[in-house]
């Protein structure tokens, strides 16, 4: 297969909406996707943040270091310089930088559940650094 | 175990803060050669206690005062040898944590201090376990010990660089006096002479002198290299037969040597995907593994009392005791580092370094590879392949006019036209007026005329257009020279079933020339660095994963969009190349070594997991019981020890298992031309056809 000059230029697109059934929400982030679960169904959640902290890592003999997790809960970040911003019919997603490129890079498929009580419960995802 | 932020156990080191679960594991990162000799004397004395223990227990059961003298032989293997557990464990309880030191803790006191009950307080006669209880403890250490000298192993070439630097450089002063002085306190700018035989202490330029220069311990690549007036030479290759002096650019803890054991060091800190199934198991591993300890224990108590037994605290302390011991977090912990350091060391013996052993794991998915041209499948500077003088103009005009300008410039396109003329032996003249303009080419006035060189426009022409006063003159044509191993490197990733494509910045012609030589078909013409980014974007979306090899520097754009990036680094600066892997003697087989030693590496990471959390799951059933329906209560006689003896190989077994991954790789390259004495291909050029 040979190209002329560089193959048809077009916006990447990084985010996108694909589905939003039955209460859940599946935005597509970068080679990766986020299927929400759990936001639709009371009017006041109407903000999603998943950032990064720094938790104890496991324990291998002289490795017993501070890891990156990813955390989420319901509410709007106050610096939002760090986030990459979402919004799909009144509902915004705010993801950490070091969050979106993980689930870019590691092309997961991550799964944030909204539990009745307003925990949200984030799976699938791996740390990229 | 995890290790709270707030914990005092840190230590900083270049810039870095590092967290530890106890003592032991920071005296162990301080020192570990120290702390290496602190286990070998508390072994020493564990076992020539233990083995009289294990004699009177075994060998002489009736005498008289036996309970007593089991204890007092087992005093020093507890206080002395036990101690470094019981710290650990006193550090996890006030971290509110847990951790192997608890757990052996637990196990260990639990036995003595019954024992102690009952040879005080019982009838003479009664069952002991202070043969488990040293017995316990020397079997751990055993393990530690043998894990200690086989992660040495493990570390070896990592090491090796941390030795390597001289104890001295000579510092030539202003006046050609010559101090010794260490090369920590080398600072920039500072002349160095380095004399033959000896190890260059830092980075620098060469100012003056010439010689050959053994890069080996960088690069990997045997045949010296000749280093002169200008040169780059780094800290850590050895000077052969000449006499250097460098002008110190990089010294200390910023050399590249530094920056190499750095980032080997740091890979056994990355994080590779699958290390998430152990970091989920062993968040839950001590809470689970005490729950199963005192529930198991609880269990039979109640159970054999129902059923009459005499000893029904006995046998639920001896249950007790085998779970705690037998249980193993460090072989789930270590599983991934220790592979990720191995292969680590593997490759920067061959001038691979990892800078991110995370990529390892895309690195194993891999299914397009994407070179760049220039500099990365070609040789970076062009070589003139001919000269084409117009009607009436000679070759010697053409070379005359265009090198009398170029001269002037430091443009790799340049130098090829100087070079040219000074083979030729042809007398080049005094120009003046000279003007650059980057990317388009040179002008300036010679004997009167106006010239100027320029990038040929001229259908099938890849070269320069040299023409006077407006009219061309000329055209020297140039050619990128194709690396030697270019050619293995794509046979060898084809038949490994990968899609190669390439991408450049350069004509269709040129483009497809090279293309059609290396015998690649998919091929990107025309392209600036962001572009690169967006093929390799669109390869991605397309569901390949995609290695992108290419220039450290100029294509980091690319490096970074791609699932994993391969820079050629100039093997000066590893810090500011991107990508997640740096080629130091730039030879493309390594490309295919990288893929190779990444698949490899996540396979033992995951064969290691599976046999950590395997090991667990089987083992702490049977101390808690789940043979006794076969074998009796006597099992657990022996258990403790047993449990023990398990415990202290486990952490060694997931070591020596990373170990046998030398052996893998080293036969999984031999059919790619990897050499088993670590001696890669040479890196020649050879002319495009």
């Amino acid at each position: 297969m040979q190209h002329r000059n560089p193959i048809k230029r077009r916006h990447h697109q990084l985010t996108e909406p694909l589905v939003m059934i039955m209460g859940t929400i599946d935005l597509k982030v970068g080679l990766g996707t986020l299927r929400i679960y759990g936001l639709m169904d009371s009017p006041e959640r109407k903000f999603l943040e998943i950032s990064m902290v720094s938790v104890n890592g496991p324990c291998s003999d002289e490795s017993c270091q501070i890891i990156r997790k990813v955390v989420a809960r319901l509410s709007k970040p106050a610096d939002l310089s760090r986030y990459i911003t979402l919004a799909v019919s009144g509902i915004t997603v705010y993801l950490e930088r070091e969050v979106f490129d993980s689930i870019d890079r590691g092309r997961s498929n991550v799964r944030a559940k909204v539990m009745r009580s307003g925990k949200v419960v984030v799976s699938g995802i791996s740390i990229i650094t | 175990m995890f290790v709270p932020e707030s914990s005092d156990l840190f230590v900083e080191k270049d810039g870095q803060k590092y967290y530890f679960c106890s003592q032991a594991c920071m005296d162990k990162f301080l020192s570990p050669e120290a702390e290496s000799g602190k286990i070998k004397r508390k072994l020493v004395v564990a076992w020539v206690f233990t083995i009289p223990i294990m004699i009177v227990q075994y060998g002489f059961p009736g005498i008289l005062f036996h309970n007593l003298i089991e204890l007092l032989l087992s005093i020093p293997v507890m206080a002395y040898s036990g101690s470094l557990f019981y710290k650990g464990a006193y550090h996890s309880i006030k971290m509110h944590t847990g951790n192997m030191d608890l757990l052996v803790s637990m196990g260990t006191l639990t036995a003595f201090f019954f024992s102690a009950y009952l040879t005080f307080f019982t009838f003479y006669g009664s069952s002991v376990y202070f043969d488990a209880a040293a017995f316990i403890i020397t079997l751990i250490l055993t393990g530690n010990y043998i894990e200690t000298v086989t992660k040495e192993r493990a570390n070896s070439s990592a090491r090796k660089l941390e030795t390597l630097l001289p104890d001295v450089a000579h510092k030539l002063a202003g006046d050609g006096s010559e101090t010794e002085i260490k090369p920590d306190d080398i600072e920039v700018g500072d002349i160095i002479l380095v004399r033959p035989g000896e190890i260059v202490s830092c980075d620098g330029k060469v100012v003056e002198g010439k010689s050959e220069v053994d890069q080996s311990v960088i690069t990997g690549e045997q045949d010296p290299v000749l280093r002169g007036e200008g040169d780059m030479v780094v800290s850590g290759t050895r000077n052969l037969n000449g006499i250097l002096k460098i002008r110190a650019e990089k010294p200390g803890k910023n050399s590249t040597i530094n920056e190499v054991y750095r980032l080997i060091q740091s890979a056994s800190m990355g994080r590779v995907k699958v290390q998430r199934i152990a970091d989920v198991f062993s968040s839950i591993f001590i809470p689970v593994v005490l729950a199963v300890a005192f529930s198991s224990s609880l269990f039979w108590y109640f159970y054999l009392v129902s059923t009459g037994f005499i000893y029904p605290w006995e046998i639920a302390i001896l249950v007790f005791v085998s779970v705690v011991v037998i249980a193993c977090p460090c072989a789930i912990g270590l599983a991934g580092p220790i592979t990720l350091l191995i292969s680590s060391n593997i490759s920067s013996q061959n001038g691979i370094i990892v800078k991110n052993s995370g990529s390892f794991d895309r690195l194993a998915k891999a299914t397009t590879i994407v070179f760049d041209k220039t500099g990365t499948l070609t040789m970076p500077d062009p070589v003139v392949e001919n000269v084409l003088p117009e009607e009436g103009i000679s070759y010697e005009d053409i070379v005359t006019m265009a090198a009398s300008l170029e001269k002037y410039s430091d443009h790799p396109i340049a130098k090829a036209i100087v070079s040219l003329s000074q083979d030729k032996k042809i007398k080049l003249k005094t120009a003046n007026e000279i003007k650059e303009i980057p990317g388009l080419g040179i002008m300036g006035n010679v004997e009167g005329k106006k010239i100027q060189v320029s990038r040929s426009t001229k259908a099938g022409i890849t070269g320069i257009t040299i023409s006077v006063d407006g009219k061309d003159m000329g055209h020297i044509l140039l050619s990128y020279r194709i690396r030697d191993s270019a050619f293995a490197a794509i046979s060898s990733l084809k038949s490994m079933g990968k899609k190669v494509s390439m991408v450049t910045g350069d004509s269709e012609d040129q483009a497809k020339r090279i293309a059609q030589t290396l015998g690649i078909e998919d091929v990107h013409w025309g392209a600036m660095p962001a572009d690169k980014s967006e093929i390799i974007r669109q390869y991605q979306e397309s569901g390949e994963y995609v290695v992108f090899v290419g220039d450290g520097i100029n294509d980091s754009v690319a490096l970074e969009t791609a699932d994993v990036g391969i820079s050629m680094g100039s093997g000066l600066d590893i810090a500011r190349e991107s990508g997640d892997i740096i080629l130091l003697n730039n030879d493309l087989n390594h490309v295919v070594y990288s893929v190779i030693i990444g698949a490899k590496t996540i396979s033992k990471v995951k064969q290691n997991i599976g046999w950590a959390i395997g090991y667990n799951s089987v083992l702490l059933p049977v101390a808690a019981g789940a043979l006794v329906p076969l074998t009796g209560l006597y099992i657990y006689s022996l258990l403790p020890i047993l449990a023990a003896l398990a415990m202290g190989m486990s952490s060694t077994s997931v070591v020596l298992n990373s170990l046998r991954l030398n052996g893998k790789i080293r036969r999984s390259l031999s059919p790619y031309g990897w050499n088993a004495a670590s001696k890669p291909n040479k890196t020649q050029a050879s002319p495009a056809h």
